[in-house]
């Protein structure tokens, strides 16, 4: 069998709604491709847990500490499920776990823009189970039926844990909504902070070229644009039922799409590049954990390095 | 030996289905084949010798110390009745939209 046949089967499977399993014959730019969406996935999992860290010990009550420890927990163990799955799609091209983790404490691997920026307020820990766990929900439960079979079915668990996430954020921002006129300036302020890497969060409408990989073989099936616009679709009816003021210009829905002001792609690509608020500082804090964690990989992983 | 079957359907995981007996790998495939591949949809068998797979019980392990509800969708049951009350359904049909 030729390459060209094997591309052509490997398609024909696509396109009848197949799943790829880690040991098939794939083609090197849907492995490429795959590959590095699922490895920034799996990295921003783990610089997702740091920005929520912050606030365990400052959370407001024992069951929220709970709740906050249970949830960086989950998104840890996120990580670490996907990193797997990551691991066995690279082996062939030599993309050890432990090269994907020096490439992120390097400052070479993406993670999302929202993990760049501050966390100063106890509503900003409610804002982003509620909003950003939300916006993140849509994008990976657009990816459960994606055609890579792996990734597909470790996004299923991943998606329900997520969405016990979200209802944690919706009780923080709930009680503080309910709260008195401080705790909803508090609030409103959050939100103010959070609305537009919220909207950054899907990526610019116009798909970067590199995209089309994961367009072509199944890996995606819906644009930025169609993410961003089911995210407002839910949020937005949210954000005013619970009496908050939207951000200047605030979206609305023209019976067919939502229109939303522009927000800036500049400010997108320099925080997904490490330019953020907070990129460096929490880079170094990997790097540190990295470091004086590595005895314990060595220990478990009896010698053969492990991340 | 003793070999426990493992199945994977088309876009599943691969799930318990039973065990064979027999003195090979390559036995237990093919008598793991006849017993539960037989009825078309499968992608994949697995076998694994029994003695060879470490098994936990969560009977054995403690309780959980205090509530955990928080970590489930059940714990969280009363944010329903609060969008209830914040009429979300009506807030999505004065934004035009399906309630």
């Amino acid at each position: 069998m030729t390459d060209a046949d094997r591309l052509a089967e490997f398609e024909a499977r696509i396109a009848r709604g197949e799943k790829i399993e880690a040991g098939d014959w794939m083609p090197l730019d849907y492995r490429q491709a795959a590959l590095k969406l699922i490895q920034m996935h799996a990295q921003s999992e783990l610089m997702g847990c740091l920005p929520e860290r912050e606030w365990i010990a400052r959370a407001p009550g024992l069951r929220r500490k709970l709740a906050l420890t249970a949830k960086v927990q989950d998104e840890c163990g996120h990580a670490q499920l996907i990193l797997r799955v990551a691991e066995d799609l690279g082996a062939p091209l030599h993309r050890t776990r432990e090269a994907m983790m020096e490439d992120l404490i390097a400052g070479k691997a993406k993670y999302h823009n929202v993990f760049h920026y501050p966390v100063p307020a106890w509503a900003d820990v409610g804002v982003i189970a509620w909003l950003v766990d939300g916006a993140a929900v849509i994008t990976q439960g657009a990816l459960v039926d994606c055609s890579y079979g792996p990734y597909g079915r470790i996004l299923e668990r991943i998606c329900a844990e997520e969405a016990v996430h979200i209802r944690h954020g919706e009780d923080i921002i709930l009680s503080l909504a309910s709260g008195d006129a401080a705790h909803r300036l508090e609030l409103q302020e959050a939100l103010n902070r959070w609305w537009r890497p919220l909207l950054h969060f899907f990526g610019p409408p116009d798909e970067l070229s590199h995209a089309a990989p994961l367009y072509r073989y199944g890996m995606r099936k819906q644009t930025n644009e169609e993410l961003r616009q089911k995210f407002l679709g839910r949020a937005v009816p949210q954000i005013r039922a619970v009496g908050l003021e939207l951000p200047d210009p605030a979206p609305h829905w023209d019976g067919t799409q939502w229109v939303y002001g522009d927000p800036g792609w500049d400010e997108w690509r320099a925080v997904i590049n490490g330019q953020g608020p907070k990129s460096a500082e929490r880079l170094g804090l990997r790097r540190l954990t990295w470091e004086e964690g590595r005895w314990i990989r060595e220990a478990v992983s009896g010698g053969a390095i492990a991340a | 030996m003793i070999y426990e079957v493992f199945v994977r359907e088309a876009k599943q995981a691969a799930q318990h289905a039973g065990s064979v007996a027999a003195s090979s790998p390559d036995a237990a495939l093919a008598f793991a084949h006849e017993q539960f591949g037989r009825r078309g949809a499968w992608e994949e068998i697995w076998v694994a010798p029994r003695d060879q797979i470490a098994v936990m019980e969560a009977a054995d392990l403690p309780g959980p110390a205090f509530d955990r509800s928080y970590r489930l969708m059940a714990g969280y049951k009363h944010i329903i009745q609060k969008w209830r009350e914040i009429d979300l359904a009506g807030q999505r049909q004065r934004e035009g939209l399906r309630p």
